[in-house]
């Protein structure tokens, strides 16, 4: 059977190829040639004949594996190790040796991307997600990632957190040599550090 | 001029198996700014009621019907998944599929101006300012 546009319901169509690069989440892009199809009446565009997906979902199978195998490694080579991820998250053991060698489901690709992304939330899973370890690890963790992002005009910064359980006392403190700004636009301003190196 | 389709008859259309596809830039779009990678991705979350607050937006013509003695009308619609705004516009083809024409990052909604992480570090800000150390 002919493929018709889904448009306007004429034949006349012309199939080309172009070449795409899907993102793939803490790994390679994905390449594949996606399919065109162009219908002459009306000037519509798209997979007509319903190929794409296929061939979308199959590299993306190949390329989500070889990316669970690079976070694994990744966490693997900053002293993470297996058994204690899959302690403090009460998974079964070898379950992320498993997820390696053989097949990492979407839900363990997910865990694993949260993981990668902020791999101090297994401190708080291991401290059964309690509310003042989870705040306090948040608050920490914020005050690295502007601790980091301060521009170099600031020197001897210094963050504490302190916690029990009813409260939470954050103190992040930085200084400079320099006792005015001769520009205003190199203060240091939340709005800089944010669009700079978050 | 009033909305061309029944709102919750597309919603429904893309749930069922060929009654709607993506043309143009859409399937692209759906791809790099919400991460559904395929048509049935697109097509799933629709019918899964991904759309929250759709708000429509306005009905125009379309332009390249080769048949202009049958005016085919496009409704859009704004829409949010989580924090993040986007814009769709779909048709009902004479081959009575519904055309996903448009399905998009919004990022000039005025609803929402600020991502969460701005409006975090506002509050941030507003804490450590001076007059609050005092």
């Amino acid at each position: 059977m002919n493929t018709l546009c889904p448009v306007c319901g004429s034949d006349a169509l012309t199939t080309s190829t172009k070449k795409h690069a899907l993102t793939v989440i803490y790994g390679k892009p994905a390449e594949y040639n996606e399919v065109v199809d162009t219908c002459s009446v009306c000037e519509e565009s798209g997979d007509f004949s319903d190929l794409n997906d296929a061939t979308i979902n199959q590299i993306m199978k190949a390329a989500k594996k070889e990316s669970a195998t690079n976070m694994l490694d990744y966490l693997s080579n900053h002293n993470i190790k297996m058994s204690y991820m899959e302690r403090s998250l009460e998974l079964p053991a070898r379950t992320l040796a498993r997820w390696k060698a053989e097949d990492c489901s979407a839900a363990g690709l997910a865990l694993l991307r949260i993981i990668r992304t902020y791999p101090w939330i297994l401190e708080v899973a291991d401290d059964s997600f309690s509310q003042p370890t989870a705040s306090s690890r948040l608050v920490e963790e914020a005050g690295h990632v502007l601790k980091h992002a301060l521009p170099r005009k600031v020197e001897r910064t210094e963050l504490n957190v302190l916690h029990n359980n009813n409260t939470l006392q954050v103190n992040i403190q930085f200084s400079s040599d320099i006792t005015s700004f001769p520009d205003k636009a190199l203060e240091p301003a939340f709005e800089q550090m944010i669009e700079g190196n978050v | 001029m009033p909305n061309a389709y029944q709102f919750d008859n597309f919603i429904h259309a893309c749930g069922e198996q060929g009654k709607a596809v993506l043309i143009g830039s859409s399937a692209n779009d759906a791809r790099m700014d919400f991460g559904l990678n395929t048509q049935q991705d697109v097509l799933s979350f629709i019918a899964n009621d991904g759309l929250e607050e759709a708000f429509y937006i306005n009905t125009k013509i379309w332009e390249k019907n080769p048949n202009q003695a049958h005016p085919i009308m496009v409704d859009a619609y704004s829409f949010y998944s989580g924090a993040k705004p986007g814009y769709l516009a779909f048709s009902l083809s004479p081959t009575n599929k519904w055309i996903i024409k448009s399905f998009k990052h919004s990022p000039n909604d005025p609803k929402r101006k600020l991502s969460p992480a701005h409006e975090a570090l506002s509050e941030i800000k507003q804490l450590m300012s001076p007059s609050e150390d005092k």
